[in-house]
């Protein structure tokens, strides 16, 4: 996916609402909105929105663009402000944008965040304006900054898409993190030396 | 190891090699002295320089096999194997201090040789960096480097540890592991150094395709690829890793932080061994490059109707990285705590539920039929045009032309092109639709091919019911200048021939409108879009917020004021036919909760 040009009101306002999401804390959060309803009439009434579900007001927004994914969003939500040790439920709302036999999802910690319960959901025959809301149950070990791993994969009779995503989640007061300069090879060239495996004669390297 | 006279980079190697063994000889003053004794022959004197050869390779990770169509797939470790380090830059370095002794490029075997000075201390750094400058052999030119946007866009790097020369050859073969251990239920536990090799390669493998069946003499400019283990699908700050999934940024915009991003959280998602998603982004390179690309972004999947633009870029992109890896079934790879998985889909078999124009999951199929060699039957597939043609519509013809870069200029200069078969193209690409039913008339799903033009003048299919239709067709509207004004309306919610309702933002059909017009001669122009009070598709809220892109030849100059119920632009135009796509903005962003129903604009030209 290109996120391309001309639309600089679009870029800015995702920009800061991906910053928005994450430094707020509170981890509210979703991806593009997507709300898609039954229909009511022949005729949408002029100047009326489009049903949207009031939930999802409380959320804020962040937009993602990337590579094909399945029809899904995710919309989420820390039900309660996250404390070291203390097991903690994030709500997850998944709105598929097309129809779907069936929608898994997984929900995976990081190291220092464990999934305490509800690390997975199955919803059946998904259809396009479904709202699907699962709770995780996560338990951080100390404070700082974590990303929940969020897959959703929707499965038809002839192919099955995934869409990933990660939800960020802060526990306490974040450390600061420091960022350490990346070495500079000898023309000032930034470098990031990764180990090799080796073979060869004569065999033994030397520790550098 | 690529030699080649005509290679500067090979001349400086050489030159620095030479350097190097001057300075090794007067350093080391010769040595050796007679040990032996008894009057016999001298020994021969030390050697001066040794050879440090080897091979750099790298460790990929393959797709499980399919045992059936819904198993879970995903990578299978246990199936690692190395695979050359195809033309990447190497480098002997001096140890300590890592000065450069010499630089050379690995052959496609990922073989590399070097003069190096004997008795002393080297370091073999093969660079995440493959780089060819033309020659007159070789015309065709790349640069593509993989670095770490986690770290200062270091490049990535895979050292040797220090090799004592001594008075013999060396040979030291390096490969760049994948850090995984524990089988098929293990994990990630050492560095990820085959991670950014295999980017590299898939990189190497598309720029090869690209160059050997679209054009030998193309100078492709430099492709930054970003990785790091710390890339996870949020979107927020690239440089913390936040880059929401694997995707391409384009050089307008985004200067030196331009290229691919790739995923690597292994809790979650990595893209580094999904050839295909890499080579997918790689077309999007190309399209910014090379070629063209109107759309706007956003998520997108097969199965929606989708802003044609986004339909045709996302589409070809999928068929183009079958094209690259010679595999039609596209692989995605997950992780998860339960061992992940893939998504995948088949560029050549798997039909779409809403086919047409707007469906990505049309074009890729389309564009693959018209590429591969397999015909058959089922798709109406009977052509077999190869990559040169669709290469040289896509750098041309689309790529210059007015018309938004959609399907419709694709296919119309691709039958103008001399021999190609044109009833057989017409014949796939409305292959592309649904019988419509009896019960559900009006527009239905599909394509008009054969009185196609690049403004689909013809086209009849809208995939959506009557009362939809004015959001979806034509896909360009008529417009004069100083002529009266044209009424177009856009919504975020579209009717299906079935009666349900579909909605969708920012990048999906019917979300934005476009508009064509003809100026005889230069001149300056003022493009005015209205919602006005009297038009009742304007009143209640949100406030409408009109705004207007003008594309000229796929150049963009956008009105997007927040000014409530009109926007203008007043601008200096060529002669020709343009483009103008008009939009109520809280159908396309993708921030707001509330969105205004069908709401019409009201657009006019004077000048």
């Amino acid at each position: 996916m290109q996120q391309t040009s001309a639309y600089r009101r679009l870029r800015t306002s995702v920009s800061i609402l991906g910053l928005v999401a994450l430094l707020a804390g509170c981890g509210k959060g979703d991806e593009e909105s997507v709300a898609t309803t039954p229909a009511t009439g022949a005729t949408p009434p002029p100047a009326a929105a489009p049903a949207e579900n009031p939930e999802d007001k409380r959320l804020a927004n962040a937009v993602m663009t990337g590579k094909t994914a399945a029809a899904v969003d995710l919309k989420y939500d820390v039900l309660v402000k996250p404390a070291v040790a203390q097991p903690f439920e994030i709500e997850l709302t998944l709105l598929p944008r097309a129809a779907a036999d069936v929608l898994e999802v997984e929900i995976t910690g990081i190291p220092g965040l464990t999934v305490a319960g509800g690390g997975t959901a199955r919803f059946e025959g998904v259809a396009p304006g479904d709202r699907h809301v699962h709770r995780v149950v996560v338990a951080a070990d100390g404070p700082g900054l974590y990303y929940v791993g969020v897959t959703a994969r929707m499965a038809t009779k002839v192919q099955t898409d995934v869409r990933t995503f990660s939800v960020p989640v802060v526990v306490g007061a974040v450390p600061a993190a420091e960022k350490p300069a990346p070495v500079q090879d000898a023309t000032g060239q930034a470098v990031q030396p990764m180990p090799a495996a080796e073979s060869g004669t004569p065999a033994e390297p030397k520790p550098q | 190891m690529k030699f080649s006279k005509s290679n500067p980079l090979v001349a400086s190697a050489r030159a620095v090699s030479a350097l190097a063994v001057c300075l090794a000889f007067v350093g080391c003053g010769g040595g050796g002295g007679g040990s032996g004794g008894g009057g016999s022959e001298p020994p021969p004197p030390p050697a001066q320089t040794v050879t440090v050869s080897g091979r750099i390779a790298y460790q990929r990770v393959p797709f499980a096999a399919l045992a059936t169509p819904t198993a879970r797939g995903g990578l299978d470790h246990p199936a690692t194997f190395e695979a050359p380090a195809r033309e990447v830059v190497v480098e002997l370095l001096q140890s300590p201090g890592l000065a450069v002794l010499a630089t050379t490029t690995t052959g496609t075997d990922g073989r590399y040789s070097f003069t190096a000075p004997a008795n002393s201390n080297v370091v073999v750094r093969a660079k995440a960096l493959s780089r060819v400058t033309a020659s007159a052999s070789r015309p065709g030119s790349w640069d593509v480097r993989v670095l770490d946007n986690t770290s200062g866009d270091a490049l990535y790097t895979l050292d040797s540890s220090v090799i004592a020369t001594g008075a013999a050859d060396v040979v030291r073969n390096l490969t760049a592991a994948t850090g995984w251990s524990g089988g098929s239920t293990g994990s990630y536990t050492g560095a990820r150094a085959a991670a950014p090799f295999a980017i590299l390669d898939t990189l190497y493998e598309a720029t090869q395709q690209v160059l050997r069946e679209g054009d030998a003499t193309l100078a492709l400019q430099p492709l930054r690829a970003y990785w790091s283990p710390r890339n996870r699908p949020f979107a927020g700050d690239a440089a913390s890793g936040d880059i929401g999934t694997t995707l391409y940024r384009d050089v307008e915009n985004y200067g030196s932080e331009s290229g691919i991003y790739v995923l690597g959280d292994a809790t979650v998602d990595t893209d580094e061994f999904d050839r295909h998603v890499v080579a997918h982004e790689y077309f999007h390179f190309l399209e910014d490059v090379v070629g063209r690309e109107d759309g706007v972004g956003g998520s997108h999947s097969l199965d929606e109707r989708l802003d044609p633009r986004v339909a045709f870029s996302e589409g070809y992109a999928n068929a183009y990285s079958a094209m690259v890896t010679g595999d039609p079934l596209y692989r995605d790879s997950f992780e998860s705590a339960s061992g992940g998985g893939d998504g995948r889909f088949s560029v050549e078999g798997d039909p779409v539920t809403a086919p047409g124009w707007y469906s990505e999951g049309s074009v890729q199929r389309i564009v693959w039929d018209l590429y591969d060699a397999a015909n058959d039957s089922e798709d109406v597939d009977d052509v077999t045009l190869g990559f040169r043609p669709l290469f040289d519509v896509f750098r041309t013809e689309l790529a210059e032309g007015p018309a938004l870069t959609m399907l419709f200029p694709f296919v119309t200069a691709l039958k103008q092109r001399p021999g190609v078969p044109v009833t057989a193209i017409d014949a796939r690409v409305e292959a592309e639709r649904l019988p419509r039913p009896p019960e559900q008339p009006g527009p239905f799903f599909g394509i008009d091919a054969a009185r196609m033009d690049a403004y689909a003048t013809g086209e009849s299919h809208g995939s959506v019911g009557a009362e939809s239709l004015d959001l979806v067709l034509p896909v360009y509207t008529p417009l004069a200048l100083n002529a009266l004004p044209v009424r177009v309306c856009s919504s975020s919610q579209l009717i299906t021939p079935s009666g349900a309702a579909v909605s969708g933002s920012y990048n999906k059909l019917g979300n934005r409108r476009f508009l064509r017009f003809d100026v005889p001669g230069p001149r300056a122009i003022s493009i005015v879009v209205d919602c006005p009070a009297t038009d009742p598709t304007c009143v209640g809220g949100p406030v409408p917020d009109p705004d207007l892109v003008l594309w000229q030849a796929g150049v963009p100059q956008v009105a997007e004021s927040e000014t409530a119920f009109t926007e203008r632009l007043d601008v200096n135009v060529q002669a020709g036919t343009h483009v103008l796509e008009v939009y109520e903005y809280s159908h396309v962003d993708p921030a707001d909760t509330a969105r205004r129903g069908r709401t019409c604009l009201t657009v006019t030209i004077t000048g």
